[in-house]
């Protein structure tokens, strides 16, 4: 049986990760927080300009844009990881998805985050992109940027089609890797009722040409908001269950460490008690 | 003026910055400035970098927009811009800041793509102080 000494070390050290991780815990849940209402306030403006995009196809005007029309070329894939580790199965899960993706439709892939990028040039995968971004909030010029020179690859069929694999932040404890189509565009939501023609100034061509990349812009930025409010989520959970852990544990050493204690005290009464005895025998 | 009315709703990818029953807004679009009143006809149109005014009674409102669109319907009026302050919201320190950094780089003329960019970067700092009422 070990020492009460060692026993008692090891409690402390293991108390001592437990107040790491419950802090850890705590912090992931307010970052959490913050992630989860960005992901809502940036729903209204997507969804608008799906609603403008929508409403123009079905006006029966004449327009047309490459962004609308399917591709020659390879698909592409954005993936989304998280820069660092620690938060349980989160990385492993979207690079497992995306790996499964890009193998049933080979492409190249434009990588958004440390981990994505290890685990994408360590398979000797074709990446054709590579951003990382600052570990929370990120912005819709992320977005953006990362967007830009894929329109000019789709424009000029070096890539065929373009998805964006992410993780979707369903609720606090249900977040799932989801893939979607950003080119060429499709299938976009409908505008509830008819609100008649509309005047499109300077014409609905160029109001076309301006709204597609937006719209991809915004796309994929609540895709980034969901991914970090993913990533802060599975985070939370990892870092309560290793708080629950440390506590199981300590319970465990404290009882091993009593039973220590009784056997030492037990030893030493004996001591006592032979001792006396011989003294008078 | 006038007790028409319709709401107006500022929104962009970050936040919904504005949302209020008005009189009128006047915005810059890209062909130029223009102002909506109640009943204007249903319209669609790209905004530029620019101020915009709302007047809700005899109250002025003030805020600088970067581009996006404007979308007039029956009963409102929906700007879809990529960012935009209120006039109360906008950091003087930060824009004037901004402006300089694009009047440098403009000096520097280096590639074409990075003088477009300073370009507007300007034209947004420019707009932001105008907004804020420290012309630049």
């Amino acid at each position: 049986m070990a020492n009460t000494r060692d026993i008692k070390r090891r409690i402390s050290s293991v108390n001592s990760i437990g107040h790491i991780t419950k802090a850890m815990e705590m912090v992931a849940g307010a970052k959490l927080r913050r992630a989860q209402a960005n992901v809502i306030a940036s729903r209204p403006y997507t969804l608008h300009l799906a609603q403008l995009i929508s409403r123009l196809q079905k006006s029966g005007l004449e327009i047309s844009d490459p962004l609308l029309e399917s591709g020659t070329g390879p698909a592409a894939y954005i993936v989304l990881a998280g820069e660092r580790g620690l938060s349980g199965a989160y990385n492993a899960n979207i690079l497992r998805f995306a790996q499964e993706t890009v193998r049933n439709n080979p492409g190249p892939v434009i990588v958004v985050g440390r981990k994505a990028k290890d685990y994408f040039s360590k398979g000797g995968q074709k990446i054709i992109g590579e951003y990382s971004l600052r570990y929370e909030d990120p912005t819709y010029v992320d977005a953006a940027n990362i967007v830009k020179p894929l329109l000019e690859n789709y424009r000029d069929d070096i890539i065929g089609s373009l998805h964006l694999i992410y993780t979707e932040f369903v609720s606090v404890l249900n977040h799932k890797p989801a893939a979607v189509q950003l080119l060429p565009i499709t299938g976009l939501v409908d505008s509830e009722e008819d609100t008649g023609p509309y005047l499109y100034e300077p014409s609905p061509q160029e109001v076309l040409e301006r709204l597609l990349p937006r719209y991809l812009y915004s796309v994929v930025y609540q895709g980034l908001l969901e991914a970090k409010a993913s990533e802060f989520g599975a985070q939370r959970t990892a870092m309560k269950s290793a708080t629950d852990n440390a506590n199981e544990m300590i319970e465990h050493l404290t009882l091993s460490y009593n039973r220590a204690r009784q056997t030492a005290i037990t030893q030493e009464i004996l001591e006592v008690v032979n001792g006396a005895q011989a003294l008078e025998g | 003026m006038s007790d028409k009315t319709f709401v107006l709703t500022v929104v962009t990818p970050e936040r919904r910055v504005f949302q209020e029953t008005v009189n009128m807004v006047i915005v810059h679009t890209v062909d130029g400035e223009m102002g909506v009143l109640p009943g204007h006809i249903p319209l669609i149109a790209p905004l530029a970098i620019g101020p915009m005014r709302i007047k809700t009674g005899d109250d002025e409102h003030k805020a600088a927009i970067n581009g996006g669109f404007i979308e007039v319907t029956a009963e409102q009026v929906i700007i879809l811009s990529e960012s935009a302050e209120m006039a109360e919201e906008i950091d003087v320190v930060r824009a004037e800041a901004a402006r300089q950094r694009a009047l440098a780089r403009l000096g520097k003329k280096q590639a074409d793509i990075d003088y477009a960019r300073a370009q507007s970067a300007l034209q947004r700092a420019i707009v932001r102080l105008k907004v804020a009422g420290r012309e630049g």
